[in-house]
C-alpha cells in the first residue's frame, strides 16, 4: 500500500520544478535576476532520466519560469540521471556526495552547460540557507572523522618545521658560477631578517582569497561593444586582431595597483593580498551556479561581494554561456565522443579546457631587448618579408598591439607610483616609490640594467601573459640564469664588503616579493573542480641549476638567493624545480637542493638532466643539444624548451585502468556501462587464450582510447586557434615572429602536446597479477578473477591476499614486474610518438598525474592487482607502497624505465623520514648521496615529502596548527591542510621510508 | 658449543636490502639463523635457534582457512586469527605454502653464497655513495665461521666495505684467519661486563669475548679494521649504576675511547609472538617499554666524563 502513497520520481520532479518556479514567479524581487545587461537571460534546462523514466523541463524566459512535464524539443542543458533511483539521490546529497555522483556517472549534464549552471543560480537564491545546513553538517562529519584519524597520533610535528630552520648549513663558495656568496647557503640569514617578506608572508596566510570580476567584466564590455563573433560594422573578426584589441582594453582599463610596502608594480587582480582571477573562456564560467555558495563551500571557499556577484552574474556570465572553450567545441564538432567522454570524468581530461599556457617564453629577450627591441623585430620583419600572406600580417600587428597592451599598463602603474609619491609621508617608502617610479619608467620597454629593473619587468610581462591566457602559468623558466647578468653588475659597482652585504639581502627581499607576487592569485574553480584539484595554484614553475646550452655548469650566486627565498618562505607556488647534471654540478649545489627540500618538507623536486636530456635527444633526434639543454619543467614537472618550444603537455591526461577496465570487459567501461571500445574479447568466453591475447586486447582499448583523445585535443586546438590566439606569448617564443605565426597555430620552433598515463603501477600490477594468477600459476581462472573484481574481492580474501603477496610488484626489484612495467610505459609512448597534433608535432609520453591518481581511482572499480574499488591509484609513476619495505628497490625499478618512453618527464614521489639519530648535516647528506646513486643508475626525476604519518594524521583533525604544511601532490605542491580528504588519506597511505 | 665451528650453511633469516641502524652509510644486512649465547632480551628472537622455525604474523591473516587442511598433523585450527598448535608441528611448513597471504612464512631459508650476493649487489651504487655496505648479523656470523669468510671474500670482490656484528663468542685463532682479513667493521657486544650476571641472563660465561674484544681492540689500533664495543641497556638488567662504573673501568683499562650503549627497544616482544616463544619478563616489566632518555643521558655523561665517547648506535 505504501508504494501506491508514494509518487513516482517522474511525479516528484514535476512537482519539484513546478513547486520552485511557482516561488520565483511569486516573488517579483527575483525577476530582476533573470535580466542581464545584454537583456533577458532566457534559457530552457530539461531533467531527464537515461533510462526513459524521468523527462521535464523548466523554461526560464522573460522573468518567467514555467515547468513542463515534457522534455521539450529545444533544450539549452539537460540534467540527466542515470536511473530514477539517481534522481532520488541526488535531491539528498550534499555538495560533496553530489560531486562524487557526478565523478561516478550516475549524473551529468548535456549541451550548454553553463545553462545549467544559469539554473543552479536561481535555485540556490530560494535554497541558500538549507544549501549552507548541509555543507555544515558534512564539515561536522568530516572533523570527528579526522579527530578519530588523529587519535594518538604524536604532536611534535607541529614545531617541526621551526626546528628544522634552526640548524641551517654553511656551504662552501666552489661552484664556478658562484662570484659573490662566501657562503651560498646564506646560512646567516633568517626570517627575521626580512620584516617585509615576514609581514606579507603572514598577510598571504591569513586572507581569504577574493573573488574579481575585472577581467570578464572588460573583456564583456569590449566584445559587447565591439562585436565578438563578427566585428561592428559586421565584418568578421581575424582571432589574433579580436584577442590582441581585447587584451589591450583589459590592459589599459584594468586598476594599475601597487600594493602596499610591495617594492615591486602590478597586481593580478584588484586584491593584491590574494585575489581570484575569473578568465570566463576557460574556468571562469563554470562557477555561475556556484556564485552564492562559492563564500562557504568546504573546500576553497572564497569571498566574494554582492556587486562582483552582480557583475558575473548578470554581464560576464551570459556573455560567455556559449563562448567557452567547452561549448565552442561541442557546437562545432557536434558533440563529438571526445567531448561526451571528457564531461563524464572517468577516462580522459583534456587540459585545453582550462588552460593553453604550459609553456615558458623568452623571458631572456625581453630583458635584454626591452618591449621596443621585439617591437623594431616585428616591424623589421614586417619591412623584409615582402611576400608576407595576410594571417603574418594580421598575426604581426596583434602582437604589436599585445605588446602595446602591455607597455600602457606599465604607463598607469607609474601614473599611479607617482600618486603614491605624493602622498606618502614616510621617507623611507617615498623613496622606494621614486625608484620604483624610475623603474617603471624605463622597463619593460627598454632594456633592464640592474636586477630590480629585472625582476620589475619580468613581473609585469608574466602577469600580463597569465592574464593573456588562462592565469595558468605561464612559467618563469630558468631564473637564476635570466637574473645572474644583472645581479653581477649590481654587485661590481659596490666597493665595499658592507655594501655588498646589504645588496646580497636586498637581493633576497627582492625575489621574495616577487614569489609573494606570484602566490597572490588562485584561478576560480567550481566545487567539483576543488573536489579534484583541491586549491587552483597556477603553479608557475622555476627552475634551477643544470647545464648551460654549451654544456657548462650552470649554478651561479642567484641559484642559491633563489634557494635561499624558497627555504625562507615555503610556499607552494612558485612550483621550484631544481635540475642536477651528474658530474658537472656540485655537491654542494645538491645538498642546498636537499636542505631546501629537508626545511620545506617538500620542495623543490630534483631532476636529472642527463636522462631528461637522453629521453629528449632520443625521441627528438633532430634537435639541436645546444637548445634541448634549455629545457624548463613546466606545469608540474615536463619539459618544455625555454623561448622556443610550445609543448601543451598536459593536454590528454588519461586514466590508464580505462581501457584495462574496457578490455576485461569487451569494450564496455562497467561504471558507465557504456559500450565505447571495440569489442576485443569476453573473458567468459574463454576469447583470451593466452595473456598476450589479453595484452592485445588492453593494447587496442589503449590505442582506441588515446586515439579518441587525440582526435580531440586537435579539435579543442582548433578552438583555441579561433577564440584563444596568443599574440603577446607568440611574441616572445621564437620563431613566432618570423614564420609569423601565433603559438596555436605552429608558429614555435618546436611543436609538440603531451600525454600523461596516470595508474602505471596499478596497471602493470594488474597486468602481472593476471599473467601469474591465470595464466602462469593458474591459481584462478580468468572468468572467477573478472568475478572478484566484479564484487570488489568480497567472498575473495584469499584469492586477494594471494596477488597482494605472491604477485611480484614494480618497486619491488623484481625484473618481470619491472619488464611489466618498461612494456605499458613502452606501447604508451609508441602510440603517443606515433600521433600527429593540429600544429605538426608529435605527441610525448609522461607519467605525472596532479591529482588525477585520486579521481581517477575513485572511478575505477577494483583492480587485479588488489586494489579496491575507488581506492586512490599511486601518484604519478610511482610504485605501490606494498611493493617493497626497501626504498633502494623503488628508487632502482624507476631508474630502470627507459628515458625515451618518458619524455614529458615523470612525478616519482617518495615519502621519506629521517633517522632521528642523524644530524641535520647527516640527513641532508644522506639525501644527496641516495639522489646521486639514483641518478647514476638513470633515475629521471623523484620528489620528496619529508612529513611523517603521525604529523599528517595530526594536521587532519588539527590543521589550526598547520596552516603552511607543505605537500607535494604529483608534480605541484599544496597545503595540506587545504586538501580534498581523499587526497590527505592518499598522501598518508604512501609509504613513510627511512633514511 | 661456545668454540664450535659449523662448516654447513647457516639459514638466512632475512636479506634487509636498505638499513639505516647497522652501520654507516646505506647498508644490507644480512641475519644468519643461529646464536651460542641465550639472551632473555635478544631483539631477533627468531634468530636464537639454529633450525627453520613457523613465523604467523596474526595482522596479515585474512582467515582464508586454506592453511588448515593442507596440515598432515592437524596443528592448525580455524579462526581469526588462526590458532597454531605448536607442540603438534613438525615444521613441514606445508601450511606455508597454502597459506596466500604470507601470514604463515618459513624463518630460515637455505641460501648459498652467490645467492646472498646476487641479493645485494643491485644495492652497490647506494653503497658507493652514502659510504655504506654489507653487515652481517644474526644470529651469530661467526657461529658460520666458513661460510661467513665465503660471504665477505665475495663481497670484497664486489668492492662492497663488510662490518659484521658479533657476540664475540668465538675462537679468536679462527677468526684472524677467516673473517678478519676481509672485515672493514667490527661490532661486538659486551653485553653484561660481570660474569656472572652474564651467565645468567645470556647462558654463557663472558671471560672469552672480553679476552676476544681486547685482543682486537689492540690489534685494530695498527689499522685495517676498525672495532666498537656496544651495549645493550635494559632497565635493571645490564644498565645498573654498578655495571656502568665496571664497563667504565674496562674500557679505560684497556684504553677504549669510543662505545656505544643501545636504549632497550621492546618491539621484540612481538617478534617473540610470531614465533610462538612466551618472553621471559613480567607483563609491567621496565624491559617492555621504551628506554628513559634521561637516565641515558646521565650514563651517557658519566662515560664522557671519563673521556669514554658514546654514541647511540
Amino acid at each position: 500500500m505504501q508504494a501506491a502513497l508514494t509518487p513516482k520520481p517522474a511525479e516528484q520532479l514535476f512537482a519539484l520544478l513546478s513547486s520552485t518556479a511557482d516561488m520565483f514567479n511569486q516573488r517579483p524581487e527575483l525577476q530582476s535576476e533573470m535580466k542581464g545587461t545584454q537583456g533577458w537571460i532566457n534559457a530552457t534546462v530539461g531533467f531527464r532520466g537515461d533510462d526513459g523514466s524521468l523527462g521535464a523541463a523548466v523554461q526560464i524566459k522573460d522573468g518567467i519560469i514555467t515547468a513542463l512535464d515534457h522534455l521539450p524539443e529545444h533544450r539549452d542543458a539537460c540534467l540527466v540521471f542515470r536511473t530514477s533511483a539517481d534522481f532520488s539521490a541526488f535531491q539528498e546529497a550534499s555538495k560533496d556526495e553530489a560531486s562524487q555522483m557526478i565523478l561516478k556517472g550516475r549524473i551529468w549534464i548535456e549541451g550548454a552547460i553553463a545553462y545549467y549552471n544559469y539554473a543552479e543560480y536561481l535555485v540556490n537564491l530560494l535554497f541558500l540557507d538549507q544549501a549552507k545546513s548541509v555543507t555544515e553538517q558534512a564539515m561536522h562529519e568530516h572533523k570527528l572523522e579526522n579527530l578519530r584519524i588523529a587519535e594518538g597520533a604524536d604532536t611534535s610535528g607541529r614545531d617541526e618545521k621551526a626546528r628544522r630552520k634552526t640548524e641551517r648549513l654553511r656551504g662552501e663558495k666552489l661552484d664556478p658560477g658562484v662570484e659573490w656568496l662566501e657562503d651560498p647557503y646564506l646560512s646567516e640569514l633568517g626570517m627575521e631578517d626580512f620584516p617585509r617578506l615576514e609581514r606579507f608572508r603572514k598577510e598571504l596566510f591569513k586572507t581569504k582569497a577574493r573573488v574579481s570580476s575585472e577581467h570578464g567584466k572588460l573583456l564583456t564590455d569590449f566584445f559587447v561593444a565591439n562585436g565578438y563573433e563578427t566585428m561592428s560594422d559586421g565584418s568578421p573578426w581575424e582571432p589574433s586582431l579580436r584577442k590582441a584589441k581585447s587584451f589591450h582594453h583589459l590592459m589599459d582599463n584594468r586598476q594599475a595597483l601597487i600594493r602596499e610596502g610591495d617594492l615591486l608594480a602590478g597586481t593580478y587582480t584588484p586584491y593584491p593580498i590574494f585575489g581570484l582571477v575569473n578568465q570566463p573562456y576557460t574556468f571562469g564560467w563554470q562557477v555561475w551556479g556556484e556564485l552564492r555558495t562559492l563564500g562557504f563551500r568546504e573546500l576553497d571557499p572564497y569571498k566574494i561581494d554582492e556587486e562582483t556577484i552582480e557583475t558575473l552574474h548578470k554581464h560576464v556570465m551570459p556573455f560567455f554561456a556559449t563562448r567557452n572553450i567547452q561549448h565552442l567545441w561541442k557546437a562545432e564538432f557536434d558533440n563529438p565522443l571526445a567531448a561526451r567522454i571528457h564531461e563524464r570524468y572517468f577516462a580522459v581530461f583534456y587540459y585545453k579546457t582550462v588552460s593553453h599556457s604550459q609553456t615558458t617564453p623568452g623571458h631572456i629577450k625581453v630583458l635584454r631587448e626591452g618591449l621596443d627591441g621585439i617591437r623594431r623585430r616585428i616591424a623589421d620583419e614586417l619591412a623584409s618579408d615582402t611576400a608576407a600572406d595576410q594571417e603574418k600580417k594580421d598575426t604581426l600587428e596583434a602582437m604589436t598591439v599585445s605588446l602595446d597592451a602591455v607597455s600602457a599598463y606599465t604607463r598607469n602603474l607609474a601614473e599611479q607610483a607617482r600618486k603614491e609619491i605624493e602622498a606618502e609621508q614616510d621617507p623611507a617608502r617615498k623613496a622606494e616609490l621614486v625608484e620604483m617610479l624610475r623603474i617603471l619608467s624605463k622597463v619593460p620597454d627598454r632594456p633592464a640594467e640592474t636586477l630590480h629593473e629585472a625582476v620589475q619587468a619580468l613581473w609585469i610581462v608574466h602577469l600580463s601573459l597569465g592574464l593573456e591566457s588562462s592565469d595558468d602559468g605561464p612559467h618563469l623558466g630558468r631564473l637564476d640564469q635570466i637574473l645572474q647578468p644583472y645581479f653581477d653588475a649590481d654587485l661590481g659597482k659596490l666597493n665595499t664588503n658592507q655594501e655588498r652585504q646589504d645588496y646580497i639581502k636586498f637581493a633576497v627581499e627582492l625575489i621574495g616579493c616577487l614569489y609573494l607576487r606570484l602566490s597572490s592569485h588562485y584561478n576560480i574553480t567550481m566545487e567539483i573542480t576543488s573536489w579534484m584539484n583541491s586549491g587552483g595554484p597556477p603553479s608557475t614553475t622555476i627552475n634551477l641549476g643544470g647545464i648551460t646550452p654549451e654544456g657548462g655548469d650552470a649554478v651561479n650566486d642567484m641559484t642559491y638567493v633563489i634557494l635561499k627565498v624558497t627555504e625562507l618562505l615555503s610556499l607552494n607556488d612558485p612550483n621550484m624545480h631544481a635540475r642536477f647534471m651528474p658530474g658537472v654540478n656540485s655537491e654542494t649545489y645538491l645538498k642546498r637542493v636537499c636542505e631546501v627540500n629537508y626545511i620545506t618538507g617538500a620542495t623543490p623536486c630534483i631532476h636529472n638532466d642527463a636522462a631528461v636530456i637522453a629521453a629528449l635527444s632520443g625521441v627528438n633526434p633532430a634537435w639541436p643539444q645546444e637548445d634541448i639543454r634549455e629545457w624548463t619543467a613546466v606545469g608540474c614537472v615536463e619539459p618544455c624548451l625555454s623561448g622556443m618550444h610550445f609543448p601543451a603537455t598536459g593536454s590528454i591526461e588519461l586514466n590508464l585502468m580505462a581501457p584495462l577496465e574496457m578490455a576485461l570487459n569487451n569494450g564496455v567501461h562497467p561504471l558507465l556501462d557504456w559500450a565505447l571500445g571495440p569489442e576485443t574479447g569476453k573473458v567468459e568466453d574463454g576469447d583470451f587464450e593466452t595473456f598476450e591475447d589479453f595484452m592485445d586486447a588492453f593494447t587496442q582499448q589503449y590505442h582506441f582510447l588515446c586515439g579518441v583523445s587525440v582526435e580531440g585535443n586537435n579539435q579543442l586546438g582548433h578552438i583555441h586557434q579561433q577564440h584563444m590566439p596568443s599574440p603577446l606569448i607568440s611574441a616572445i617564443v621564437d620563431d613566432c615572429i618570423s614564420t609569423g605565426r601565433g603559438i596555436t597555430r605552429g608558429g614555435a620552433r618546436y611543436n609538440t602536446s603531451g600525454v600523461t598515463s596516470i595508474g602505471m603501477a596499478d596497471v602493470a600490477d594488474s597486468l602481472s597479477a593476471i599473467k601469474k594468477a591465470v595464466y602462469d600459476d593458474k591459481k584462478v581462472g580468468f572468468a572467477e578473477l573478472k568475478e572478484a573484481l566484479k564484487y570488489n574481492f568480497e567472498g575473495y580474501k584469499g584469492l586477494r591476499a594471494w596477488i597482494q603477496n605472491q604477485v611480484p610488484k614494480f618497486g619491488s626489484g623484481d625484473p618481470e614486474a619491472v619488464a611489466m612495467a618498461q612494456r605499458v610505459t613502452a606501447m604508451v609512448a609508441d602510440f603517443a610518438h606515433s600521433q600527429t597534433n593540429y600544429r605538426g608535432g608529435h605527441y610525448t609520453s609522461g607519467w605525472w598525474s596532479m591529482n588525477y591518481h585520486a579521481i581517477y581511482g575513485r572511478v575505477s572499480g577494483a583492480s587485479p592487482s588488489g586494489r579496491l574499488a575507488g581506492e586512490a591509484f599511486t601518484p604519478g609513476l610511482t610504485p605501490q607502497a606494498s611493493a617493497s619495505k626497501n626504498l633502494l628497490d623503488n628508487l632502482l625499478d624507476v631508474a630502470k624505465l627507459d628515458p625515451t618512453t618518458m619524455d614529458n618527464n615523470i612525478a616519482f614521489n617518495v615519502r621519506i623520514v629521517p633517522s632521528a639519530r642523524d644530524t641535520h648535516k647527516q640527513t641532508i647528506t644522506r639525501m644527496s648521496d641516495t639522489i646521486q646513486a639514483y641518478f647514476g643508475q638513470g633515475g629521471m626525476q623523484v620528489q620528496f615529502i619529508m612529513i611523517n604519518t603521525d604529523t599528517l594524521r595530526d594536521a587532519m583533525a588539527h590543521p589550526e596548527y598547520y596552516p603552511d604544511l607543505l605537500v607535494r601532490i604529483s608534480g605541484y605542491c599544496g597545503y595540506f591542510t587545504k586538501l580534498h580528504r581523499d587526497l590527505q588519506l592518499e598522501i598518508i597511505r604512501r609509504n613513510e621510508y627511512g633514511l | 658449543m661456545a668454540s664450535e665451528i659449523r662448516s654447513g650453511r647457516p639459514l638466512i633469516i632475512d636479506i634487509k636490502g636498505n638499513s639505516l641502524d647497522d652501520g654507516p652509510g646505506t647498508r644490507s644486512v644480512v641475519f644468519m639463523k643461529g646464536c651460542p649465547l641465550n639472551c632473555a632480551w635478544c631483539q631477533n628472537p627468531e634468530s636464537k635457534k639454529i633450525a627453520p622455525e613457523l613465523w604467523f604474523e596474526t595482522d596479515k591473516c585474512v582467515s582464508s582457512g586454506e592453511c588448515v587442511p593442507a596440515c598432515p598433523e592437524g596443528a592448525l585450527g580455524p579462526g581469526d586469527p588462526l590458532v597454531i598448535d605448536r607442540d603438534k608441528c613438525t615444521l613441514c611448513f606445508d601450511c606455508v605454502a597454502a597459506c596466500p597471504s604470507t601470514a604463515l612464512r618459513r624463518v630460515g631459508q637455505d641460501m648459498t653464497v652467490e645467492q646472498v650476493v646476487a641479493k645485494i649487489a643491485p644495492y652497490k651504487p647506494f653503497f658507493d655513495t652514502t659510504g655504506g655496505g654489507v653487515t652481517l648479523s644474526g644470529g651469530e656470523p661467526t657461529l658460520f665461521m666458513e661460510f661467513t669468510s665465503q660471504l665477505l671474500q665475495a663481497l670484497k670482490q664486489e668492492g662492497i666495505p663488510t662490518l659484521v656484528e658479533t657476540a664475540g663468542l668465538f675462537n679468536f685463532d679462527a677468526f684472524a684467519e677467516l673473517v678478519l682479513p676481509y672485515c672493514d667493521i667490527i661490532y661486538m657486544d659486551i653485553k653484561l661486563i660481570d660474569p656472572e650476571l652474564h651467565k645468567r641472563w645470556c647462558g654463557v660465561d663472558n671471560t672469552r669475548i672480553k679476552e676476544n674484544f681486547i685482543r682486537l681492540h689492540q690489534m685494530a689500533a695498527s689499522g685495517g679494521f676498525s672495532i666498537k664495543p656496544r651495549t645493550p641497556l635494559i632497565p635493571g638488567l645490564t644498565d645498573t649504576d654498578q655495571l656502568m662504573a665496571d664497563l667504565a673501568g674496562f674500557y679505560l683499562a684497556h684504553g677504549v675511547k669510543l662505545a656505544a650503549l643501545e636504549k632497550n627497544n621492546p618491539i621484540w616482544f612481538d617478534k617473540s609472538e610470531k614465533v610462538g616463544v612466551e618472553p621471559d619478563f613480567a607483563p609491567d616489566d621496565p624491559a617492555r617499554g621504551f628506554y628513559d632518555n634521561e637516565r641515558y643521558a646521565l650514563i651517557k655523561k658519566y662515560f664522557e666524563d671519563q673521556g669514554i665517547t658514546i654514541l647511540e648506535s
